[in-house]
């Protein structure tokens, strides 16, 4: 073939027929299709889960099938308890607090919110990206792998020496407040896991340097110690640290424009360098 | 090394961009929005300005615009339209069912979420073409860096395309390309080149995005660019779809009785006592 134009033709994928759910089943009210009188989840009844189970026993059943173990049950409600507030500065609060401020519909405050957690710089796809760069190597020499991250990724000096998402340093430096958190996590996690991987793998990273934890890297590692795929940690991350950021925006949702910062003209400077 | 390049930009902003002086003027990359753009300039070459801070030629605004036309129609089977309508349906604002639907095509698959991999893939092949590389060695090559499921197809970024085979829309942005006096470039002309051995070998074509991505790289545009540039490329069949739902009874776009969901979970549990 050489002619440039082509017939536009339908591929006829077979497309289901139905939508399939592996985690809901809905029983139909008696008298209207749409309406239910019985839901489960993943098999159980929501309402023996309501009398039986705290949020973090359902969020992880949605998510893993199963309810978790004790020792899954405690390291969830570590982690959710430490990501649960990033703080007023994180990028999340601060799109949630330009958005309330300005008198967005509150409506929008919490996806806004969500999509400032979600770069590849302190956010979600960083997690994502260290949950798929943990599975991969977790299972090879630390310092190996520590040293290839070394040779491949020069120190940019003028910005943040990331050597793996999740990992290198944060401001030039190492955060004492996730230093803790990870320690703390570290306990409640398996003696063979990510978690203990990571900790062994950041030993090889340049100290000198001030190369180490990110964020991502702790909690990537902690969900994979949850048995949760890569897929789903971005989201997972989004939704453990969505209370805070919500928190820190709609505080601002009835406050006047004048309660964040509007720069004078001489600290907003414009440069015409064309 | 310390954190004193954050500490620099502590409480100011500098920018080469613009903003507004109270007063004096607004400012777009040098140009001052009321004095030199508005009716002297589209708005395909502000936007084009904002993000390049180039000022493109009004024929090459044309063209993008000509582009965004065809990535949006008012299809409301397509995911992202659909999430406009299903926004629309429950009684959203327009203004959330077009954001949702410009997000939901951030994708791999289609829409701007492809336009990286299509644009790095047509630099990429070039370079190997001066090489020596003919285009079936190329695709083969290129071929082999996907890793795909067992029994799904691999495929090559801006060759293939969901649902159908061929694509209308290069047809259309050729005619378009022509018109407004562009000759076609060495990226343009392999990716054709490309597109015949696929049909050959492998019974695809280029899509649309392979077009955009290799006439754009002839001009000048990196794949960060026309990223950046193509962002909300769908939104316009968004609105389309929005506003049809929206004005309809609420809840009555494709609505969902309980048996159209097939379970397919375990079955029905008690709850395992804890200790």
């Amino acid at each position: 073939m050489t002619n440039r134009k082509v017939k536009i033709e339908s591929r006829n994928d077979s497309f289901t027929s139905k939508i399939k759910s592996e985690i809901t089943s809905e029983l139909p009210s008696d008298d209207n299709e749409f309406l239910v009188k019985e839901t489960r989840i993943h098999g159980y009844d929501v309402m023996e889960l309501m009398d039986s189970c705290d949020y973090n026993d359902v969020f992880f059943l949605l998510y893993s099938g199963e309810l978790p173990t004790d020792e899954q049950k405690n390291l969830l409600r570590q982690l959710s308890v430490f990501l649960i507030n990033l703080g007023p500065r994180h990028s999340s609060s601060r799109t949630a607090a330009n958005a309330a401020v300005g008198r967005t519909d509150v409506n929008h405050i919490l996806p806004i919110a969500i999509m400032g957690m979600g770069g590849a710089y302190g956010g979600s796809k960083e997690v994502e990206s260290a949950m798929r760069f943990l599975r991969k190597h977790a299972g090879e020499s630390p310092k190996t792998v520590a040293e290839n991250c070394i040779k491949s990724t020069p120190d940019p000096k003028e910005e943040d020496w990331i050597l793996a998402p999740g990992f290198g340093t944060d401001f030039r430096g190492q955060s004492p407040f996730l230093i803790k958190a990870k320690d703390k996590l570290l306990q409640s996690s398996p003696d063979n896991g990510y978690l203990n991987w990571a900790n062994n793998f950041v030993t090889f990273l340049p100290i000198d340097n001030s190369c180490g934890w990110r964020l991502a890297g702790v909690v990537a590692a902690v969900l994979l110690d949850l048995n949760i795929e890569p897929r789903l940690g971005s989201g997972i991350f989004q939704m453990l640290a969505s209370p805070g950021a919500f928190a820190h925006g709609i505080q601002f949702s009835n406050k006047p424009i004048t309660d964040i910062p509007f720069l004078k003209d001489e600290d907003y400077e414009i440069k015409n360098d064309q | 090394m310390t954190n004193e390049q954050w500490l620099i930009k502590r409480g100011k902003i500098t920018t080469n961009r613009g903003g507004w002086r109270i007063g004096e003027a607004i400012y777009n990359c040098g140009y001052s929005m009321m004095d030199d753009l508005v009716g002297k300039k589209s708005f395909f070459q502000t936007l084009i300005l904002n993000v390049t801070r180039k000022m493109p030629s009004k024929v090459l605004a044309d063209w993008f615009e000509a582009s965004f036309i065809c990535l949006s129609w008012p299809d409301s089977r397509i995911w992202c339209n659909q999430n406009g309508s299903l926004i629309g349906a429950v009684k959203g604002s327009p203004v959330a069912g077009v954001a949702a639907g410009i997000l939901s095509a951030d994708s791999r698959m289609y829409g701007p979420g492809s336009i990286s991999g299509g644009a790095e893939f047509i630099e990429r092949a070039l370079k190997w073409h001066k090489q020596g590389m003919e285009p079936l060695d190329i695709i083969k090559k290129e071929l082999a860096t996907k890793q795909t499921k067992p029994g799904t197809k691999p495929v090559i970024v801006g060759y293939a395309r969901p649902i159908a085979t061929g694509d209308e829309r290069v047809e259309a942005m050729e005619i378009v390309t022509k018109k407004l006096g562009f000759k076609e470039g060495e990226h343009l002309k392999l990716a054709f080149k490309i597109h015949t051995t696929l049909a050959e070998h492998y019974q695809e074509n280029m899509n649309y995005v392979g077009y955009v991505t290799a006439f754009l790289t002839d001009q000048g545009f990196t794949p960060t660019e026309m990223y950046r540039i193509y962002s909300t490329w769908v939104h316009s069949g968004v609105h389309a779809c929005f506003a049809e739902a929206n004005d309809d009874i609420a809840g009555g776009f494709l609505p969902l009785a309980c048996e159209d969901i097939e379970y397919t979970g375990v079955a029905p549990r008690g709850l395992p006592k804890r200790k």
